[in-house]
């Protein structure tokens, strides 16, 4: 006798796809925000290290400055942020992939409720 | 400010209210809710460039960071330092992947996200709570820091003065604006006013358009005044080295006194005045507050004042034809000054961690140090006003275009304001006493010895701008919560689009002009509620939502626990204080770490752990987000 029951989700584990259907636009993304992690990674360990290292309980006459930049700013900030200023150009219009944002799996609801 | 520069500021104004009426043409030719509060996901790369940038750079940008700057010195570089990337992790994190999911679901605000991502009403509406209730303090605040700014931009000019006057008189006898001081309360009106109106009116679309006009304000003001600055303090390089000699101020009080047949009078604060003391030597102070005094019965007042300590500090403003001298007729005796708790040696401008007037530790300890590395370029990720900004964009090589264009953006502002304000501690001397106004005073300062009033007025609309881009983007995303979120995806989803359409301008201008009236009478801590209100959204919000973007295996219980606790996280660190140091706004720093550090990590746990001890999500659910149709 034919019954009249909802459809039942299917478990996880069970019920996906190959992995090789996973949605690209998902691992580029994945892939590119752990390249930006690691990157802020190595920002962080260089401007503190670099910045505690040669600028605190500094002796001021032992001061040096570079374009009139204290030197710890100098090595600590000014060089990474301009090091920060060209990966992130690279990375944004080389390294970042273009991909298709249209969600078209699915059925667009805007403006429903 | 003179006519000239109040001219600037007018057409500036002007310029933003016609944004807004063209914003609103476009709005009758579309679907109205997804263009009203997502402006149809269709931002070019300088809209959403300027739109993400602009909001982000808070008022905080143009009045507390120069302030800070101007307080501690070079230190701030490395406060700052993690601005560096901070244009590729705001963006580049979430960005791809939000802007993706949102149009799987077809989700116009941030709690939709969440609702739509686990299919579940309860998160929705969890979100929906935490945004209201963050969201309108932080309002609350900004209405009042925009106001304070007006009012330092109009401060001097006669009309504005007159008017409050006037204003002042007409509402003495009302219940609520009986007591508040007229000038602040007429430039809460404009703000407020222009703000609502134009928000209410254009919809995403006007706060898109405004939020261009006031990033190339920002970013033109910053631009001007550095070669000027440069040029007027004599070089870096002099600055630099001036600043290696200084030594902090000392803050105290100090005895008034007036002459018997005085009259009653309003001594201003900012004044200057010698001390003599013993063996002819003299000290120079300035007075950190206006008393009046000068009554029958009070002819001696305690001032508070402040003390400066570096002789060539004491030189330049000795001999400045700009000084406002004390009255010769007023005394002041008996000063009793307070040192700072570090770096009252030479040299702490230019080291780390920094002079600090409470803080034995200095200004920027190591742990804090690194706390703000993580909280300007992580935490920051994870605030709902940027993730409407990322629902937003066109498609991906418009992200990818701006992230480009902000880091470009944030390099002109943030490192040539660090520059300004070091040359700032040697044009401008004793400012201490009210640093929040450093970026007015030096920008008028700058302009008037450049012969050049006239860019007052357009430079010193920054901060102002700053606040308005700010402040728009909060309001909407509040009115977005109560009528897309709360009334139309729940109390009544089949409700129809004329209805909605009415109630979103309606809400718009009813939590607009609510935070009007809260601000008449405002908190006092107004940076403590932005910071407390900035990093609580981060701690809710971040980890569930990189769970939610990029593990298949993110569960509703886990998501939504891992919300709940970094909001309780976050909320006990500040509630500690209370106990710890008797204020809110002093929280417990466990570890050194800043709250919002502890609140990431608890949350983070939280969502993990929950998540594994939850049975997974249904596979049509994880299908639909992660794999391809």
């Amino acid at each position: 006798m034919p019954t009249s029951n909802p459809p039942r989700s299917t478990p996880l584990e069970s019920g996906l796809p190959d992995a090789s259907r996973l949605d690209p636009t998902f691992l580029n993304a994945r892939r590119e925000a752990i390249v930006i992690f690691l990157t802020w990674c190595v920002a962080l360990v260089w401007s503190v290290s670099m910045c505690y290292w040669l600028g605190y309980g500094a002796s001021v006459a032992d001061l040096k400055t570079v374009w009139g930049i204290p030197s710890w700013v100098f090595w600590g900030i000014v060089i990474p942020w301009t090091t920060a200023v060209v990966f992130s150009l690279w990375f944004s219009l080389a390294y970042m992939t273009d991909d298709d944002l249209s969600g078209q799996s699915a059925p667009n609801r805007e403006g429903s409720a | 400010m003179g006519g000239p520069a109040l001219t600037s500021f007018v057409i500036y104004i002007g310029g933003v209210l016609a944004l807004a009426w063209l914003a609103n043409r476009l709005l009758s030719e579309r679907n109205f809710l997804s263009e009203y509060f997502l402006g149809g996901r269709s931002l070019g790369v300088w809209a959403f460039a300027l739109t993400f940038a602009a909001t982000s750079a808070s008022g905080g940008s143009f009045t507390g960071f120069p302030s800070k700057i101007y307080s501690h010195g070079w230190i701030l570089a490395l406060w700052i330092g993690s601005y560096m990337v901070v244009p590729i992790c705001m963006m580049g994190l979430l960005g791809k992947r939000l802007n993706q999911v949102a149009r799987i679901s077809g989700a116009i605000t941030v709690p939709d996200v969440f609702r739509d991502r686990f299919n579940s009403t309860a998160f929705g509406l969890l979100a929906t709570a935490l945004i209201v209730f963050f969201m309108s303090f932080n309002l609350v605040a900004q209405f009042k820091a925009g106001s304070l700014i007006l009012k330092t931009l109009l401060d001097g000019v006669e009309l504005f003065q007159s008017s409050a006057l006037r204003l002042g008189i007409s509402v003495t006898d009302w219940p609520l604006l009986g007591g508040v001081d007229p000038q602040y309360l007429l430039c809460l009106l404009v703000f407020g006013v222009v703000v609502v109106l134009y928000t209410t009116y254009g919809g995403f679309h006007a706060v898109v358009w405004t939020d261009v006009l006031q990033g190339v304000v920002m970013v033109i003001g910053v631009v001007v005044l550095l070669p000027l600055t440069l040029h007027q303090a004599g070089g870096l390089q002099r600055v630099t080295e001036e600043m290696a000699q200084m030594t902090p101020p000392r803050s105290g009080v100090v005895e008034l006194t007036v002459a018997p047949d005085e009259p009653e009078r309003v001594v201003a604060g900012g004044k200057w005045a010698w001390i003599e003391g013993e063996g002819g030597q003299r000290t120079l102070v300035r007075l950190a507050e206006s008393v009046i005094i000068g009554s029958q019965t009070d002819r001696v007042a305690n001032v508070r004042v402040l003390e400066l300590t570096t002789p060539s500090q004491i030189e330049r403003v000795a001999i400045s034809d700009q000084t406002v001298w004390l009255d010769s007729e007023m005394k002041l005796t008996d000063l009793r000054t307070t040192p700072y708790a570090s770096g009252e040696a030479p040299g702490a401008y230019v080291t780390g961690p920094g002079p600090s007037q409470h803080e034995v530790d200095g200004f920027l300890p190591l742990s804090l140090a690194v706390s703000f590395f993580i909280m300007w370029a992580i935490a920051g990720s994870g605030q709902p006003s940027g993730f409407v900004r990322l629902m937003a964009f066109r498609d991906s090589r418009t992200l990818r275009h701006a992230i480009a264009t902000v880091t470009i953006y944030y390099s002109l502002i943030y490192f040539p304001l660090i520059l300004i304000f070091c040359c700032a501690r040697v044009l401008l001397p004793g400012m201490e006493t009210e640093s929040d106004r450093i970026m007015p005073a030096m920008v008028i300062f700058v302009t008037d010895h450049a012969g050049l009033a006239w860019l007052g007025g357009l430079v010193v609309a920054a901060p102002f701008a700053a606040v308005m881009s700010t402040v728009d983007s909060f309001l909407l995303m509040i009115s977005s919560a109560l009528v897309r979120d709360l009334y139309q995806r729940t109390l009544r989803p089949d409700a129809q689009e004329r209805i909605v359409r009415r109630l979103s301008f309606g809400v718009t201008m009813l939590v607009g002009f609510g935070a009007v009236l809260g601000a008449i009478d405002p908190p006092r801590f107004l940076q403590d509620i932005i910071v407390y209100t900035g990093s609580g959204l981060a701690a809710c919000f971040l980890t569930p939502t990189v769970f939610a973007l990029y593990v298949p295996r993110s569960t509703t219980a886990g998501c939504m626990a891992g919300m709940l606790g970094g909001f309780g996280t976050h909320l006990a660190m500040y509630g500690a204080g209370i106990f710890a140091h008797g204020s809110f706004f002093r929280p417990v720093h466990l570890f050194g770490l800043d709250p919002i550090l502890v609140g990431l990590a608890v949350s983070f746990l939280i969502t993990f752990v929950v998540t594994r001890a939850t049975p997974p999500p249904p596979a049509s659910q994880v299908e639909r987000y992660f794999y391809r149709a």
